[in-house]
């Protein structure tokens, strides 16, 4: 299996959140290199980040670090 | 549509440190009646539909009906009901707009779901694209079929 290190992280692609967010709602700009707006509910995320600038800012919630093997 | 896959942080077996991995996870943005929310999917050809976190259907004011006939199997073989709702779903990319409204499934991300991904399976979403993985250059490209509901292109 292709694990790579960190330090191989390609920049010009969609990032991973940083780990201080996991379990959090987070609002990315476009790019998904710089996290806008973060917290517990995903309403009041979203309105900071339309408040910031950013209205269509890509919501996610962060997950711990896992091997995905499957879906639902 | 071409979308790079994403960058996703895993454990590395037998270690401490954490390792990086590339998935097929792009941007959708759900709309509902109370506006709309762009969120991340993973393309899942081994999902049978497509399944979103049910904060959002709240969030964007989606009625959402109790499914008894669409039940779920987690990983372990722990069955999961799902909750069933309409939703208009929009895909962008490089100028090209996407767009349809379909009934999907949605699940509470609280307890054993709390760490499950949006997926966008075949109902729903890959029924109406021909999809390459290019895991070469860790890209995914979508084309609409004619299967997709009055689509909406541009």
């Amino acid at each position: 299996m292709a694990i790579k290190k960190l330090s191989e992280l390609d920049p010009n692609r969609p990032q991973p959140a940083p780990l201080e967010y996991v379990g959090q709602w987070v609002a990315w700009n476009r790019e998904m290199n710089r996290i806008v707006a973060h917290g517990d509910d995903v309403a009041e995320v979203q309105a900071q980040a339309r408040e910031a600038g950013f209205p269509d800012a890509i919501l996610e919630k962060v997950r711990r670090p896992s091997l995905y093997v499957g879906a639902l | 549509m071409r979308f790079p896959y994403r960058v996703n942080l895993i454990p590395i077996p037998d270690s401490e440190d954490l390792g990086i991995v590339l998935r097929p996870e792009i941007p959708v943005t759900l709309i509902g009646p109370k506006g709309d929310a762009p969120t991340l999917g993973l393309v899942d050809t081994g999902s049978d539909i497509t399944i979103f976190p049910k904060r959002l259907a709240d969030l964007l004011g989606i009625l959402l009906q109790p499914s008894s006939e669409v039940r779920a199997t987690v990983f372990g073989g722990s069955p999961v009901a799902l909750d069933v709702g309409d939703v208009t779903i929009r895909l962008e990319r490089d100028g090209e707009v996407v767009q349809w409204t379909e009934s999907v499934c949605f699940f509470d991300m609280a307890g054993e779901l709390s760490d499950q991904v949006a997926v966008l399976g075949h109902a729903g979403f890959l029924d109406y694209f021909t999809a390459t993985f290019d895991g070469k250059e860790g890209v995914l490209m979508l084309v609409s079929n004619d299967l997709l509901p009055e689509p909406v292109k541009s």
